[in-house]
């Protein structure tokens, strides 16, 4: 149970303090250079990052551990920002992350030998599914025209997301080795 | 609790793999063989002497130079340090 409640906190908090820098920081400097890009269309997407390490390591857990930071994120957005996403697009983008990260595990294990992946590369892999489902999933959701067009940017802002979280997490570590003796 | 830290070392050891196949460790593959090197001298001998760190399998590919200077480097970064007793000796830290 107290195992179960600290998964449960950092999970909830790293997804809060990603989605803030993205909705802070990121999107922000998004609006300012690619006015034309829609608003729900995140191109640096720090969440996915969470979402993908999280399942990785969890399993289907993670979507409940997930489930209540991201609706959390999920009523700021929409009542904070004003922004017009679905109530249903935080369980469709973890389903998506879940089914990700599962179809990677399946290709991994149908190709053992050929695909000899570091695990960093696995998780890339499940990222890229994962926001290919989310794409997906979100642009059917919210019936938006130009299907291909918004489905790319999903995948593009959650895929750089992946990337840009193993790298706050590499320098991170890197910080924690030099000045901190760890 | 275990299960907790074992997944967060675990994850320190995808990042660091990540940030050695994207070259961006803070050592290079010369210096990483000259600390496994040294390891490996210590473990087998005892003790990792320059005679032997020059003459070992993981760096014989090494100039004679660029060995001298990773020892310097990793010495600087804290990796390493000179062997009290011994002359001429290396001890991992």
């Amino acid at each position: 149970m107290r195992d179960t409640l600290t998964s449960f906190v950092i999970v909830s908090i790293a997804y809060i303090i990603s989605y803030a820098l993205t909705s802070g920081f990121v999107y922000p400097i998004q609006t300012t250079l690619l006015p034309n890009v829609s608003e729900k269309t995140g191109l640096l997407f720090l969440p996915h990052g969470v979402r993908i390490i999280a399942m990785y390591y969890l399993g289907w857990r993670a979507m409940f551990h997930l489930l209540p930071a991201s609706y959390l994120m999920w009523f700021l957005s929409v009542y904070g920002n004003g922004l017009d996403l679905g109530v249903y697009q935080p369980i469709m983008s973890l389903l998506a992350c879940y089914v990700g990260v599962k179809l990677a595990e399946v290709l991994i294990d149908l190709r053992p030998h050929v695909l000899d992946l570091a695990a960093w590369k696995f998780l890339i892999i499940s990222g890229v599914f994962g926001s290919v489902f989310n794409g997906i999933g979100l642009t059917a959701l919210q019936h938006e025209a130009q299907f291909h067009w918004n489905v790319l940017g999903y995948v593009i802002g959650d895929v750089a997301g992946l990337f840009a979280s193993l790298f706050l997490l590499l320098y991170l570590f890197k910080f924690l080795r030099h000045y901190k003796g760890i | 609790m275990t299960q907790k830290f074992n997944n967060l070392i675990d994850l320190v050891k995808i990042v660091s793999e990540m940030e050695r196949d994207l070259g961006l460790s803070d050592i290079s593959n010369s210096e990483r063989k000259v600390l496994l090197a040294i390891s490996d001298l210590e473990n087998r001998e005892g003790v990792a002497k320059t005679k032997a760190i020059l003459s070992h399998e993981l760096t014989v590919g090494i100039s004679r130079p660029s060995v001298f200077r990773a020892l310097a480097k990793l010495e600087k970064l804290g990796k390493l340090s000179h062997k009290n007793d011994t002359n001429g000796a290396y001890e991992l830290i």
